[in-house]
């Protein structure tokens, strides 16, 4: 059976005007399994967004693969972005186009089947409870509505990979644990999900297996029971600074 | 411009002379050998003309019977296509060269009438240009100068003007700014001299520029008579423009400064601070021309006023009453602009941007809202 | 590239378009209003104007030796004669006295005055002369001059005819050898071509301003919103997103071109705006095809040209900066209709945009060439295509996407340096530029421009982010074959220069008499040769190799590719030689002594070339040695003569340090 996700000694190396030659990320191996939610768990700057951005084909690694469904994201990057749903906080809406329109764009350009995309619309407008405002702009709407909609919309046309890079950045408590519900129902249904976080807490309820980034290297990876027996620590966060600082 | 003069200059003229008069020979000689002129022989020359394959067609027609004609005369007719321009030129060539025959032979036939040379020819003609090099120089600037000015001024003020209302409001420090222990007012002022400093910088720099480069930018068309032209501002005339550019700086600012306070986004901003750009170039394009008087009427239409203030000075003339109202004019125009842009920009439903980038809603509230229910 | 996909995101992008009621307004609306205004404001102006010189009087002075005679004679012109300018019936000549004529005209009361030169009684033939002072700045002043002179014809012409009369020879002298024009151009001839010079320039200028606000939202604005990076993780395709961009931005760009032709065609129909009498514009049955396949394909152009400006930058605010040059890149060869000596079957045919703008001016004329109009379409859509492609790979460029570093910008040192490179460049050309309208000597200029801008502010870039000279110059040792290659290389180098110089003749024919002025300016009498030879070719070959070869070549070596730095410094290079057309000969210079430094890492054998190439174009000049006039088999040998000695560069090369790789 082939893993939705495959990444072998990813590396990316950016050129700073500054700094000279930055390497984010430094050949990281990981895999995720069908169905789950697979964490990665770093700080601001471990290479996270880097990472999952290579995932996503908007970067292009420097060296190593990816391979989502099988497909190389360098070589095949359409039918990457075909197969994955990608939401980010860097990921902004159209403000002058309504929710539904949103969903369908979306639905339209992720290849679902023209005929199924207004059945589809209205699936994901009553699924997340937006019917009352699914023809306001959506730059008259709440950050919790634009929240609901930008799922949605990464949902539109329905890919098996769901990547999330800190959604819940900026929501408030309520809004967050919304967030977290969701991705639990998307887990329900067979999805398999990235979720991308410094948030400890939202690790710990969430993911199924947890990879720790650090500097652009993966110093963990295995389920919360593993992590806790590896090291003796009991909290995430505890287990988390133990690699940190074990690096130094 | 150098590349059209030397194509015109350096492309021959095909010409067809066709059955010269016999008693004038000379002529095929004197058209054929001029450099500017390549005599061809086309099988037809009617088709040649219209296809673009022959400049010009110099024929003889026949003198109509009666007339009080010299002897010996021929009348001759140039044949050209005036929406070809290689054509025009074939034919001012010709007639320039048929011009100086025609004066040759009249004088000759004249000469040969009995008539004494001083009799033909009492005196030649010849005209002095009395201006200056720096009077030249200051023509060719009167044409520019204002006109630039007044668009470097606008253009160098919708920038800042967008950045410092809309650009705070996308970057979100717009509340910043409104925390701070200072009252609104010394706010907006900062802001507006912000963006006034800027316009006129950019007014005083462009017109130095434009000064100083006019030589260099003019040379190649002024073949060889540069030495003509001295593009240089009299001291006199420099206090005059810099009031003007600052004046015209101070109220261009407060007038983009409004409606750009409305936006959002600094494209919003753009868009809305751009209409009153429009609305400043009329009055700029209508004064802008040579002749126009700088009456005491003009003197009270802003921009315009400026123009033709700026134009003077330029030219080195000042007409000092009509200057004073221009001056009073543009102060009350800046006086009204920012008071206007003071009410607007203190209200706080503009700061949390609560208008949403609409003018006419702000309106509506403001002047159409029973005076008791305004906040 | 699917077509549902791109269908979807066409009428996503006009969606947002339309609903952008600003940005609507701002480009459509406002200029349908403000045009029109514009130009009855103007009209009324000019109308005002010509009213009142209509009743112009020129008052006028005489003064001299013989004044009085003078001023009979003009009062004898009888009026029905006075031919004079086009003024109406009120504009004429009045004599006033002035004692002190030329005071007179500086206060402004008289328009111009007559001086009777020469001996007060008639000694013979050229011995009087009349000179008519006018101030030449003033327009009133002007046609005072020439209408006097007109008077002046006429009473000479009377003058011929009464002494004829006295022989008993009744003839009009407007009778005697009489030349007329006859223009066989009908009305929409002559409209047609007037038309057809400025119509690619005004649809240009229309469809520019019509679309730029849309494009530099649709890639610029999207980066700064957040959404480009929503769109690019869908399964569309690069290729699909940037097609939908650019099928918008061409959908803008032609509705407002259209709406505001309408408009004038309507103000016109209006009277609001009035044609001179007589204008009529030829419209058949070939036209209206013929200009719609000359102006998609460029409407197809500008939109992709638009597209890659806004690819290329990170923000709406960024973009707005590149619009003036992208408007100048774009009207500048709109005007190449202007120019009479090139005909569209030339190859002006395969330049984007003047090639359209010389068929649209036949196509007006009505002269329908159908071959050379679709190969202009060809290579005007092959050009929009390639913009397209460059376009889909700025979408591919992750830093353009992403944003720069996050660490705040070097002030010193070598990083510092290099981005700013470009604005020192850009403040040493306008000095140049000022400087060679204040300095009017060649001495002085070459001296200014040498040692003040070139070698003076290279060293000063140095002092400021405290470069190491030897590495910031390129003060490298070359091995000895490559000095005798450079050498070498001198003699063919000038004349394949030469030759392609006469290759850019064939798109932008230059004045033979531009030339001789711009050789005769290098020429200056009273300078002794070996003076000529130091100003000439020894400072220029150091001073400019160490600002161009050494300091432009250090500060971008990291920012451009090899192949791209040659041509960029090279043209930089031509850029700061003013003589404009001369621009594509001493690029070509440039291009070649950029590629010996970066194939040496030195700029030592670039200023041997440099000082033989200037010191040989001195001699052939002061020989008149016709180096743009040899058989092509001379060009052809040189050229591989060059190639030659560049080969042996190359074999004893020790490249440019710091270089980026040749290709990705």
């Amino acid at each position: 059976m082939i893993s939705p996700v495959e990444v072998v000694g990813l590396t990316k190396t950016f050129e700073d005007e500054a700094r000279g030659l930055v390497e984010a990320v430094r050949g990281i191996d990981f895999e995720c399994r069908a169905g789950e939610v697979f964490g990665l768990l770093g700080a601001n700057g471990a290479g996270k967004t880097t990472t999952l951005r290579m995932l996503a084909t908007v970067l292009r690694p420097t060296a190593g693969s990816v391979r989502v469904l099988g497909h190389d994201a360098v070589a095949e990057p359409t039918e990457v972005r075909r197969n994955l749903g990608f939401h980010s906080a860097s990921t902004a809406l159209y403000p002058r186009l309504t929710p539904r329109e949103t969903i369908e764009l979306f639905a339209r350009i992720g290849g679902y089947p023209p005929k199924g995309v207004k059945a589809r619309v209205d699936a994901l407008v009553e699924r997340f409870g937006i019917g009352s405002y699914q023809d306001v702009r959506v730059e008259r709407l709440s950050s919790g509505m634009k929240q609901k909609v930008s799922v949605a919309r990464t949902l539109a046309h329905d890919p098996p990979l769901l990547v999330f890079d800190e959604p819940t950045v900026g929501l408030d408590v309520l809004n967050a644990l919304e967030m977290v519900e969701i991705v639990q129902e998307l887990r329900a249904e067979g999805k398999t999900v990235i979720y991308s976080t410094h948030i400890m807490s939202e690790a710990e309820k969430l993911c199924d297996r947890i990879a720790i980034l650090h500097r652009g290297l993966i110093l963990a990876c295995d389920t919360l029971e593993g992590l806790r027996r590896a090291t003796g620590a009991h909290y995430l966060e505890d287990i988390f600074v133990h690699h940190v600082r074990g690096v130094g | 411009m150098a590349f059209v003069r030397g194509q015109t200059d350096d492309l021959a003229s095909r010409v067809v002379l066709r059955d010269p008069p016999a008693d004038h020979t000379s002529l095929r000689s004197l058209v054929g050998g001029d450099p500017r002129i390549t005599l061809v022989e086309p099988a037809l020359p009617e088709d040649a003309l219209s296809t673009g394959a022959l400049d010009a067609l110099l024929e003889f027609p026949p003198e109509p019977i009666g007339g009080r004609k010299l002897p010996g005369s021929f009348r001759a007719r140039i044949v050209f296509d005036g929406s070809k321009d290689r054509s025009a030129v074939a034919r001012d060539r010709l007639a320039e060269i048929l011009g100086r025959y025609r004066v040759r032979q009249i004088e000759s036939r004249l000469l040969s009438l009995g008539l004494d040379r001083g009799t033909l020819r009492p005196y030649e003609v010849e005209t002095v240009n009395a201006s200056s090099p720096r009077e030249m120089g200051r023509f060719f600037l009167r044409l520019w100068v204002p006109l630039m000015v007044v668009m470097m001024v606008a253009l160098g003020t919708l920038y800042p003007a967008v950045d410092a209302t809309a650009g705070e409001r996308e970057r979100s420090t717009w509340e910043t700014l409104a925390t701070l222990p200072t009252d609104r007012i010394n706010l907006v002022l900062a802001k507006y001299l912000y963006v006034a400093t800027f316009s006129g910088a950019a007014g005083l720099l462009n017109l130095g520029a434009v000064v100083l480069s006019m030589g260099s930018v003019l040379a190649p068309l002024l073949r060889g008579r540069a030495a003509d032209f001295s593009f240089a501002l009299s001291p006199a005339a420099v206090p005059v423009i810099v009031a003007g550019i600052v004046l015209l700086a101070l109220f261009v600012s407060a007038g983009m400064m409004i409606p750009a306070a409305f936006a959002r986004t600094f494209k919003e901003g753009q868009a809305l601070a751009t209409p009153f750009l429009m609305a400043i170039f009329i009055p700029a394009q209508m004064f802008n021309i040579p002749s126009i008087e700088f009456t005491s009427a003009l003197a009270c239409v802003p921009v315009g006023n400026v123009v033709l203030m700026l134009r003077d000075a330029v030219g080195d003339t000042y007409r000092w009453p009509q200057i004073a109202i221009t001056l009073a004019v543009e102060c009350a125009c800046v006086a009204a602009a920012l008071g206007l842009a003071a009410r607007i920009l203190r209200r706080e439903e503009l700061v949390s941007g609560a208008y949403q980038g609409r003018f006419g809603a702000f309106l509506r509230q403001r002047l159409f809202r029973p005076s008791k229910d305004r906040p | 590239m699917r077509r549902e996909t791109v269908r979807a995101l066409l009428a996503h992008e006009l969606r947002l378009a339309v609903r952008d009621r600003r940005a609507v307004a701002a480009a459509v609306l406002l200029p349908l209003v403000v045009m029109p205004a514009t130009l009855l404001a103007v009209r009324l102006s000019t109308e005002r104007v010509d009213r009142a010189r209509a009743v112009t009087l020129y008052r006028y002075a005489v003064t001299g030796p013989w004044a009085d005679e003078l001023s009979r004679t003009l009062q004898a012109v009888p009026p029905e004669r006075d031919a004079g300018t086009a003024d109406g019936p009120e504009a004429r000549l009045m004599e006033v006295p002035a004692s002190d004529p030329e005071a007179s005209l500086r206060r402004g009361e008289i328009e111009l005055f007559l001086e009777a030169a020469g001996p007060a009684t008639d000694t013979g033939p050229h011995a009087r002369r009349v000179r008519i002072h006018f101030p030449a700045d003033r327009d009133v002043s002007r046609d005072g001059a020439a209408r006097a002179k007109a008077a002046l014809q006429e009473a000479w012409l009377a003058r011929a005819e009464a002494s004829l009369r006295q022989r008993g020879l009744f003839v009009e002298a407007r009778e005697a050898f009489p030349v007329e024009s006859r223009d066989v151009a009908t009305p929409a001839d002559r409209g047609g071509a007037a038309a057809g010079r400025l119509l690619t320039a005004l649809v240009l200028f229309l469809m520019l301003t019509g679309a730029a606000g849309t494009a530099m939202d649709v890639v610029a604005g999207e980066k700064e919103r957040g959404t480009l990076e929503t769109l690019l993780t869908t399964a569309a395709r690069r290729s699909e997103i940037v097609a939908a961009k650019h099928l918008a931005i061409l959908a803008v760009a032609l509705v407002t071109m259209l709406l505001q032709v309408g408009s004038l065609l309507a103000w016109l129909s209006l009277g609001l705006i009035r044609l001179p009498p007589g204008f009529a514009i030829p419209v058949s049955a070939a036209t209206v095809p013929a200009l719609l396949l000359l102006f998609l394909p460029l409407a197809a152009l500008v939109a992709a040209g638009l597209l890659l400006v806004s690819g290329r930058v990170r923000s709406y605010r960024a973009a707005q900066l590149f619009l003036l040059p992208v408007f100048l890149g774009g009207l500048v060869p709109a005007l190449a209709s202007f120019l009479p000596g090139v005909p569209l079957r030339s190859a002006v045919a395969l330049v984007p945009v003047a090639n359209v703008s010389v068929a649209v001016r036949e196509v007006m004329a009505g002269r329908f060439d159908w071959a050379m109009i679709a190969l202009v379409a060809l290579v005007t859509s092959a050009a929009a295509a390639g913009a397209t492609r460059l376009s889909t790979a700025a979408l591919s460029e992750e830093e353009s996407l992403l944003g720069g570093s996050t660490a705040p910008p070097p002030t010193d040192g070598p990083a510092a340096f290099e981005s700013r490179v470009t604005a020192w460049f850009a403040a040493m050309w306008a000095l140049l530029f000022l400087a060679s309208g204040l300095l009017t000597t060649l001495r002085g200029q070459l001296l200014f421009n040498e040692l003040v801008v070139f070698l003076g502010m290279t060293l000063a870039m140095a002092r400021r982010y405290r470069l190491p000279l030897r590495e910031f110059l390129a003060l490298r040792a070359v091995p000895p074959p490559v000095l005798l290659a450079a050498l070498l290389a001198i003699a063919p180098g000038i004349v394949v220069a030469q030759g392609v110089f006469r290759l850019a003749n064939l798109f932008l024919p230059v004045s033979s008499g531009m030339l001789k002025e711009l050789a005769e300016a290098l020429r200056p009498r009273g300078v002794p040769p070996w003076q000529m030879f130091l100003l000439v070719a020894v400072l220029p070959a150091v001073c400019e190799e160490m600002a161009f070869r050494g300091a432009l070549l250090y500060g971008l070596r990291r920012r451009l590719r090899p192949a791209a730095l040659a041509l960029f410094v090279g043209g930089v290079f031509g850029f700061f030689h003013f003589a404009y057309f001369r621009l594509v000969p001493t690029a070509f210079l440039g291009v070649l002594l950029t590629i010996l430094a970066l194939l040496t890492g030195s700029i030592l054998p670039g200023m041997l070339l440099h000082a033989g190439n200037n010191a040989l174009a001195l001699w052939a000049a002061e020989h008149d040695l016709p180096l743009d006039r040899l058989d092509p088999w001379v060009y052809a040998a040189s050229a591989l003569a060059l190639v030659l000695c560049f080969w042996i560069v190359y074999r004893c090369r020790t490249p440019y340090p710091g270089l980026r790789p040749w290709r990705r």
